[in-house]
């Protein structure tokens, strides 16, 4: 349903152009939970952002994002809102900020109802208690009269998933969605999203760095790396055979309680700065597989038994010159 | 029936302040005085008796009279009209249009930005009185001239404050949630950021009162503002200046006029903040 191709963002700066994210093109079939991983800075949060049209303005983006066929980013602002939370939606980070303090939460979610439909203030409520009711929070007659701040951290990422499913959409960004909550409250979260997939038949972008929520509840994974995506697989695929070998060093350096182990594993080395690439492929300086070829050309994504890998490990090519 | 319930809520927060209470009931009384002022006034404010100038406060005039022998408690009533309405009308003139301005400047950033700031910039380098009078020659003389004169010039100060506080309040991620649930920037900026920054727009404004009333005595001063014999707190002041050492209870009664009046805005003002703000409302 969602289609992304070959979608490159770059930010101009005043010393060039940084190209946060170099493309990325991955589907997102009507009732999949997709998992971006990859570190810090590697570009996830920038394709969602993207995919919203909520890039900064210094922003030049490069390919196309279909939604059903139509592809968004030759929408202007204005037909750019119809899309926003009507049919896709997106969840942040950081509960805490992403309700207005001064607003009651049944509000908040009327306004995000009442943005895309006409109907009147009283069904908009009515409509708000079930939302909340279905996000889990108990007495939600009572509650849509509260402010932000007389809620805990896990009810305001449920309000603001209310909020979010409030039109609703056929996907869902979620952004961390778990990364600011503690661990028992994360389970809680995750185990929402994943019920609401069903009940709302509503496709899911889960964009985070914790491997263990991916296992858990993401049908495909995409990883990425310096603003690529390099490996593309169902997560039981992934898991069980990791292929690239930086998603092998992600596995690698889970901590896992059966193992007894002095140090923790890790990738050597540090990510490439994104104005400071290098000629080759963008993980060729830490990857232990590491051959000539990897220093001197990027290897494209190319499939290979039923995954996408950017990888000259799985090059047809070069198949002759592994160590 | 929900607003109805936050209105409660603001007034019960409100009316357990009593510093906020305190200067409501100062605002009432100084509004009904503007209302009836003339007609409580013991002499006319504008009859001058020149075998009595300079009486020090008696039983006949209890504030004493000026330098023209005219009855100064009779003067500071009939001035609280016009000194509350310039006050008040300046104040919102400056107020709404700065903070549009100013909401603009912030949002949108970039180009806009940069032009409306750079106007409020050169509205800043000249004094305000200056331009106050250049200003009023435009637009001519008269109370109602000056008013207006008053409230453009102070139209910079709202603009930067509600700038810097709308360009703080664009980084929460509420306001990009609001975007995601597509929103208009209109909504955006009139729902999602102003009611968050009114605090520091409520406390420069009711201080802005006080500013309007002197600047209006300081046109007055020069003949701009309201024209001599009318009752005017600031003008009063003003012209009384050269007597203060051998009869200050020229001065005296007119500044406490003025004094009294900014400090009930300032106490219901900062009540009002509190009151408006989700968090602090028990």
């Amino acid at each position: 349903m969602l289609e992304i191709k070959n979608l490159s963002v770059g930010f101009q700066q005043k010393k060039g152009t940084v190209n946060a994210v170099r493309d990325v093109s991955f589907n997102v079939g009507d009732d999949e939970i997709v998992a971006i991983v990859g570190e810090s800075g590697s570009g996830k949060s920038v394709s969602s952002l993207a995919v919203m049209g909520l890039l900064a303005d210094n922003a030049k983006i490069d390919g196309e994002i279909l939604l059903n066929g139509e592809n968004l980013l030759l929408k202007n602002e204005k037909e750019f809102q119809e899309v926003r939370g009507n049919k896709i939606s997106m969840i942040f980070q950081e509960p805490m900020t992403s309700l207005n303090p001064t607003m009651r939460v049944g509000d908040q979610i009327c306004e995000a109802i009442l943005t895309h439909e006409k109907i009147s203030k009283r069904e908009a409520m009515g409509r708000a208690v079930e939302l909340l009711c279905s996000v889990g929070i108990p007495a939600p007659d009572k509650r849509v009269k509260d402010f932000p701040h007389q809620m805990s951290g896990g009810m305001r990422q449920r309000v603001m998933i209310a909020m979010a499913l409030a039109c609703r959409p056929k996907i869902l960004i979620a952004d961390e969605p778990t990364t600011a909550l503690d661990v028992t409250i994360q389970a809680q979260i995750m185990k929402l999203i994943q019920d609401l997939h069903v009940s709302y038949n509503m496709a899911v972008i889960l964009i985070t760095h914790d491997l263990g929520v991916v296992a858990e509840v993401a049908d495909r994974v995409c990883v990425m790396y310096c603003g690529q995506i390099v490996e593309n697989a169902l997560v039981a695929d992934l898991y069980d055979n990791p292929k690239h070998p930086y998603t092998k060093g992600l596995l690698e350096s889970i901590p896992r309680i059966d193992e007894d182990k002095e140090r923790l594993y890790m990738i050597d080395g540090v990510v490439p700065s994104p104005q400071n690439l290098p000629e080759g492929c963008a993980f060729a300086p830490r990857c232990p597989d590491c051959m000539e070829i990897c220093k001197k050309s990027r290897p494209a994504l190319v499939e290979s038994e039923g995954r996408m890998l950017r990888c000259f490990l799985y090059h047809s090519v070069c198949e002759g010159e592994q160590k | 029936m929900e607003r109805e319930s936050t209105l409660k809520q603001i007034w019960g927060s409100l009316s357990q302040n009593k510093g906020a209470m305190a200067g409501l009931v100062i605002i009432v009384i100084l509004a009904i005085i503007a209302v009836i002022g003339d007609s409580i006034a013991p002499y006319d404010p504008e009859y001058s008796d020149m075998t009595a100038c300079f009486v020090a406060p008696c039983a006949e005039h209890i504030f004493g009279t000026d330098q023209l022998g005219r009855d100064i408690f009779s003067r500071v009533l009939s001035g609280t009209r016009i000194s509350l309405t310039v006050g008040i009308i300046a104040v919102s003139i400056s107020l709404t249009i700065g903070t549009v301005v100013g909401a603009l400047a912030g949002y949108c950033g970039g180009k806009v930005d940069m032009v409306i700031m750079r106007i409020m910039d050169m509205m800043l380098a000249v004094p305000s009185i200056l331009l106050a009078i250049t200003f009023m020659a435009a637009l001519g003389k008269g109370i109602d001239k000056a008013v207006i004169a008053i409230g453009l010039v102070s139209i910079p100060e709202y603009a930067r404050i509600v700038r810097g506080s709308v360009l703080s309040m664009k980084q929460n991620e509420f306001v990009q949630a609001a975007r995601v649930m597509g929103n208009k920037d209109s909504v955006i900026i009139f729902k999602h950021i102003l009611p968050n920054i009114l605090s520091s727009i409520i406390v420069r404004a009711t201080l802005g009162i006080s500013t309007a009333v002197l600047d209006t005595a300081a046109l007055g001063f020069l003949g701009l503002g309201v024209q001599p014999p009318a009752a005017e707190w600031g003008d009063m002041l003003g012209r009384s200046r050269s007597f203060i050492f051998n009869a200050p209870h020229t001065l005296i009664f007119p500044g406490l006029a003025i004094t009294l009046t900014v400090l009930a805005f300032n106490m219901l003002g900062d009540g009002l903040r509190d009151a408006l703000d989700p968090k602090q409302r028990k």
